[in-house]
């Protein structure tokens, strides 16, 4: 049957829980109301990326982009688009600065920079038919490679294009692939990462929710290259949308014979499995999560031996993550020469980072490496809500670090990355602005590591809690200036001695910010003060008598009580002792009466205070 | 591992050679470089946890663990820099911080690796703050404790308990901080799947794990060790006796002994000390209060002789008697007359007893059936080694029996068979390589049976004869198994006990089995109980007591189990009985030292054996010169009786 019209509503998880279901509901039902049934055609997309914008449809051929879709939203787009053609102009975005509408993905700057190439089917098919990743000329690349090509080509491939792993460390995909492939076994194993756990990075269950077939024809290709015959996908139980259409895509894909006995009548045997993580974050760290997949409890072991000689059950194994394996397609299709002109010299390709924080484009975005900090966060991004100032971007998730203004220009590059004290890790873009304390950011990166930690060796298990403990004191001010230098004692010898990649980057949080604002410890330290008006012990909240107009508000909200009237006068005052500090009262006033500082010691008793101490 | 291709490294700037294959510990050690260690065991496997070994290696941007990096040729190491001295206390200290490590109240101070450590790299105090949150200690096992105050969580006793008792009780709990070792997840000891075995307390490097008993009875220093055989079962361990003041505080395995390389189970760690029982102090006649001198008893016994000469004399041995005292019962047999035969008091013996395979066997084997037998109970280091092999190695366990053992859970078939029936059926399976249908199988177990019969895989049959409901002897007909030229087959007697091999060698014929007499009246009856007080064996003892009409009793401890006999002799103990030997199950000589001295006024049963030799003949030389001298001598004895029996049986 030919569509006149396609509504791609977009089934990604984000959308799904701001009820892209109910929106599906009123639009079929609408559609049959006005009798379109035989015209337009209802796909469920994969993640279009601007989540915040959730829930997304774009209408082609006309590539309308409604964002923020409400059920009755939908009827109006179905009476007024799709049966008259006229635009709905209610859920148009605006532009920010003009604030002119938009009315295609193309025209939106969030879009507009971006190069989608892990990211190519997502929004654009519907991952639970496979017809659709077919008809985007899927599963060409198995053909080529069990076609007409030998096991090295392919490898030779990936070395051309010099893709390196999107896991976070950056190694040379094409040498490991290599280092599988010369180990010498007969069994071995493919194995796909996708137990992404970084705070705020999800490229991985995007990709796997809006395009799965991808990763699985990777997996096959890699399993052919290597000599696997078998291979697992190791998906962490928070994502069930993406087991469910990864399982679903794994059975479809066996059912047309591309995967399982004989593929393609090539003579070729490969089938895949999905292997749930429990949730426990060190299970993205490699021989944790094989020791999980094998049944054990997810501890990482000693290397080497590497999992490319002794992985699964003692065999060579290959182990990627999602991201990676969602790049091998375009590279056997378009080669490998193509895809390292993509990006820059040392890092080739694109890359999809999750922004995130105080941004007003948040989602995920896919660029070609090299791109400046800069053109993310302003272009993309969209730049800081509320006109404040950029403080920094945290990148790489708790093994990462945080990037100053003065680093913004640098090219986002694996290794310019880690130049500057951060990395590039799964993904994950946080961006800070003026109100966040670098102490807090690097505290609660910190906590995260705390809890997540195995408990295998002791620089992790009590190193970790040691570092936060002494965070802790800088956050309640109780720390003094020596403290700085126990910490930098600490993280060195964390670093040095941990087990594994989880402990060996734990205090990276802290060496960066040390290192870009220790000026913000040192006013912790010494003056007992949180510039950014952030720790809870360092700040007072105060009523500015000539603003107070008496409502009340502020007393209402009080959980502790601590705001009373003054006297006879109608005002209201905060009594210090029995403040929390819990910020009600400064949300809810609405003449901006509250405020909150952090005094600290006055610059007078400083210089006494410092003698003293 | 560690082939014999020799390495030459630069450790600490000198040229150290190792072999290849090992790490780069093992390098070090062998030429005496100390590196420190807590997680690493010679006996476990390696999972770098602890990270103190870590060591500079020149080209490596990262420092590596050298309990799992294997040493390669040309490596430049350095062990001891003082960037590594720090970081090794900085280790420390957070593991000194995280729980409550206060030495002066902790049983193993003294004995603790993470102390001693601490005193190598001069920690008088630490730098960080105390964690120290307030845990659990689990006090449910009668014979130790765990304090989880004290656990570092090197996890040295969950690898024991998974592979070396094979049992899988221990592991860990929770993650990061919370991290805790959990009985059976989250149980307790006394209520576990537990041995018992104690392995985990013994290579538990601080006072976390901590025997009861011996809790605060001496430091390692204070102790005096020793090592010799362990009385309880067939399989012959090597046991570790501390002792002090002349007591036994603590026994452990034998890390030296072969057979066990340090494990042991928990009748030769904690039930081969008997520490409340009453030792019998002076000969006597009759009950408790009528002690006399050792002459009044021995006249006496030459009364009861001659009371009862003419009719049938019969020796009591408890299978852990010594061969010396194997031949002073020879020699006491003579001095009884022609009439006299000896028996096992606590075995029943089969017909034709000869060695078993060596225990490598067991470690090698691909099929292991086990056969009307429960040797987690009869050998329970045996039964440690069939599970490590069966959980570890992926040997098929097949047990066969019409009660339930312990080993059921691990087995791949449970089979309600009798002896004879699984003969027949292995013979048919070796034969024809699939079973066939008289013995009605499921059709995945048949599958998996017949899968045990492909190839030329090895077996192992672990018996044990057994009295029926009728009290007849069921033995596996072994015989026509082995003639079965195409299977690969070794066998175990598991009924086997302490010395019951050496016993039967010595005394040949004459050696009965104690069936024959049970409500047969006869007429001298002499029990060399020694300090053996098994329920078993006391039953017997008081049948055989009833059919007698004398009984003359040599043992060590006043028990309500045993009879009034006519005349009670005092004996020393297993651990005073002086130097000695036993042959074990696989018919290897096994040396018994002598660990106390013994009480004065009490002899071993061998000596009070040969009293009464003398005494009832005096003309008659006494065993010992019968005694082959020295351990060759014995080998080429039991030799010659093996040799001898195997011919007989062939016939």
């Amino acid at each position: 049957m030919n569509y006149r019209t396609h509504a791609l509503l977009c089934a990604g998880a984000a959308c799904l829980s701001s009820g892209a279901d109910e929106v599906q509901k009123k639009l079929e039902e609408t559609i049959r109301e006005v009798d379109l049934k035989n015209e337009v055609k209802i796909v469920r997309t994969g993640c279009v990326g601007s989540c915040d914008l959730a829930p997304i449809l774009i209408i082609e051929p006309d590539s309308v982009f409604y964002q923020n879709v409400k059920p009755r939203d939908a009827e109006a787009i179905v009476r007024e688009h799709l049966l008259k053609g006229r635009v709905y102009e209610k859920c148009l975005i605006r532009d920010p600065d003009t604030r002119n509408l938009i009315m295609t993905q193309a025209d939106f700057s969030f879009f507009r920079r971006q190069q989608k190439i892990v990211l190519g089917n997502c929004g654009i098919i519907d991952p639970e038919n496979i017809r659709e990743y077919i008809a985007r000329d899927g599963y060409q690349a198995l053909g080529k490679v069990l076609g007409s090509m030998s096991a090295d080509e392919v490898i030779s491939e990936l070395e051309t294009s010099r893709l390196r792993g999107r896991g976070g460390a950056g190694f040379p995909v094409g040498r490991k692939w290599r280092f599988v492939c010369n180990a010498p076994g007969d069994k071995k194993f493919v194995v796909c990462n996708a137990d992404e756990g970084d705070p705020g990075a999800f490229m991985d269950r995007s990709v796997l929710e809006g395009d799965p077939h991808r990763v699985l024809e990777a997996m096959t290709i890699a399993g052919f290259a290597v000599g696997a015959q078998r291979g697992f996908l190791y998906i962490r139980a928070e994502y069930p949308l993406a087991i469910r259409r990864v399982e679903l895509a794994i059975q479809q894909a066996r059912e047309l014979n591309l995967l399982g006995e004989n593929i393609l009548n090539t003579g070729f045997s490969f089938d895949l499995e999905v292997r749930v993580g429990a949730g426990a974050f060190v299970c993205g760290e490699e021989t944790a999560l094989l020791a999980s997949i094998q049944g054990q409890r997810g501890m990482p072991r000693p290397r080497p031996p590497f999992p490319a000689i002794k992985g699964l059950w003692g065999c060579p194994t290959l182990l990627n993550n999602v991201e990676t394996y969602a790049n091998i397609v375009p590279i056997i299709t378009n080669g490998g020469e193509w895809f390292s002109k993509i990006g820059t010299e040392r890092s080739t390709g694109t890359k999809v980072f999750a922004l995130a924080g105080k941004i007003n484009n948040t989602g995920l975005v896919e660029v070609p490496m090299g791109m400046t900090l800069r053109e993310i966060i302003y272009e993309i991004g969209g730049g800081i809500p509320g006109g404040k100032k950029f403080k920094a971007a945290q990148t790489g998730g708790p093994s990462g670090g945080c990037i100053p203004e003065e680093h913004l220009d640098t090219p986002v590059e694996y290794d310019t990355l880690m130049e500057i004290g951060s990395m590039m890790g799964s993904g994950g873009l946080i961006v800070m602005d003026e109100d966040s304390c670098m102490v807090d950011v690097a505290k609660f990166f910190l906590e995260f590591c705390v809890d997540e930690s195995c408990g295998k060796c002791p620089p992790c298990r009590v190193g970790t809690r040691q570092m936060h403990r002494i965070l802790e004191k800088f956050t309640r001010g109780e720390a003094e200036l020596e403290d700085i230098e126990k910490l930098e004692n600490l993280t060195e010898m964390i670093q040095k001695m941990s087990l594994c990649g989880l402990g060996q980057t734990s205090p990276n949080p802290i060496l960066s910010t040390l290192h870009h604002f220790r000026e913000e410890y040192v006013a912790h330290a010494i003056e007992k003060r949180c510039p950014a008006k952030v720790c809870s012990a360092l700040v007072q909240y105060s009523i500015d008598e000539e603003k107070c107009t008496g409502c009340g508000l502020c007393s209402r909200v009080c959980p502790v009580e601590a705001i009373t009237k003054v006297d006879d006068r109608k005002l209201f005052a905060i009594e210090e002792t029995r403040c929390t500090r819990c910020g009600a009262c400064l949300d809810v006033c609405r003449v901006d009466a509250v405020t909150k500082t952090s005094v600290g010691i006055p610059a007078e008793e400083r210089e006494e205070w410092l003698a003293k101490n | 591992m560690a082939g014999e291709k020799l390495i030459n490294l630069n450790i600490n700037g000198k040229p150290v050679e190792g072999k290849q294959g090992q790490t780069i510990l093992e390098v070090c050690r062998g030429a005496g470089i100390e590196i420190p260690t807590l997680c690493y065991h010679p006996n476990l496997s390696i999972v770098g946890g602890c990270r103190m070994c870590m060591v500079e290696v020149e080209g490596s941007n990262k420092l590596l663990a050298s309990c799992s990096t294997p040493a390669e040729d040309g490596m430049v190491i350095l062990t001891h820099t003082e960037k590594l001295k720090e970081y090794r206390r900085l280790n420390l200290e957070f593991l000194f911080s995280e729980r409550n490590h206060i030495c002066p109240f902790c049983e193993s101070s003294g004995a603790c690796d993470l102390q001693n450590l601490g005193y190598e790299h001069n920690m008088e105090s630490i730098r960080v703050e105390y964690l120290a949150p307030q845990l659990e200690t689990d006090l449910s096992s009668p014979y130790f404790g765990l304090d989880h105050n004290r656990c570092i969580l090197c996890t040295r006793c969950i690898r024991t308990c998974d592979e070396i008792e094979g049992i899988h009780t221990l592991d860990l709990v929770s993650r990061g901080g919370k991290t805790v070792v959990g009985v059976d997840l989250h149980g307790e000891f006394g209520t576990s799947t537990c041995t018992s075995c104690g392995a985990c307390v013994q290579v538990c490097p601080t006072g976390a794990l901590y025997d009861k008993m011996p809790s605060y009875r001496g430091r390692p220093q204070d102790l005096e060790s020793k090592s010799t055989t362990c009385p309880g079962c067939g399989v012959g361990c090597g046991l570790t006796v501390q002792t002090r003041y002349e007591q036994i505080i603590r026994v452990i395995g034998d890390e030296a002994c072969p057979i066990n390389t340090g494990h042991t189970c928990r009748i030769g760690r904690y039930e081969s000390i008997s520490y409340e029982a009453e030792r019998i102090q002076r000969p006597r006649l009759g009950a408790k209060s009528d002690s006399t001198d050792e002459n009044t008893v021995l006249a006496k016994c030459k009364t009861l002789l001659s009371k009862t000469k003419g009719r049938k004399a019969v020796i009591g041995l408890t299978s852990r008697a010594t061969l010396e005292t194997g031949f002073e019962a020879k020699a006491l047999l003579k001095a009884l007359g022609d009439n006299a035969v000896a028996t096992l008091l606590d075995v029943d013996l089969p017909p034709s007893t000869t060695p078993c395979g060596s225990y490598d066997k067991i470690m090698d084997a691909d099929v292991i059936w086990l056969v009307d037998c429960n040797p987690a109970r009869s050998a329970p280091v045996l039964a440690s080694m069939v599970r490590r092999q069966v959980r570890k190695r992926a040997a098929k366990l097949i047990v066969c029996s019409k009660r339930r053992t312990d080993l059921d859970k691990y087995a791949d078939i449970k089979l309600e068979l009798t002896p004879s029936d699984v003969a027949k059926l292995m013979a048919q399976g070796f034969k024809d390589k699939c079973t066939d249908e008289s013995i009605v199988l499921d059709s995945p177990r048949k599958k998996t049976l017949d899968q045990c019969f492909s190839g030329s895989l090895k077996h192992i049959v672990i018996t044990s004869d057994r009295p029926d409901r009728h009290g007849q002897l069921q033995i596996f007909p072994k015989a026509e198994l082995e003639s079965l030229k195409d299977a690969n087959l070794d066998f175990f007697n598991i009924s086997v006990g302490t010395n019951t091999l050496g016993l039967s060698a010595v005394l040949g014929d004459q050696l009965v089995n104690r069936k024959d007499f049970v409500g047969k009246p006869f007429g001298l009856f002499i029990a060399c109980v020694g300090d053996d007080m098994s329920e078993a064996l006391s039953l017997t003892v008081r049948q055989l007591d009833a059919a007698s009409e004398a009984t003359v009793l040599l043992a060590s401890y006043e028990s309500e189990h045993n009879p009034i006999a006519d005349v009670t002799l005092p004996v020393s103990t297993w651990w005073e009985e002086g130097p000695s030997h036993i042959v074990n199950m696989t018919g290897e000589i096994r040396e018994v030292e002598s660990i106390l001295e013994s009480k004065a006024g009490i002899r071993t049963t061998a000596a009070t054996m040969r009293c009464l030799t003398a005494t009832f003949d005096p003309d008659l030389k006494d065993g010992t010169g019968e005694l082959p001298h020295g351990n060759r001598a014995i080998e080429d004895f039991l030799k010659n009786v093996w040799k001898e029996r195997k011919a007989a049986s062939n016939e």
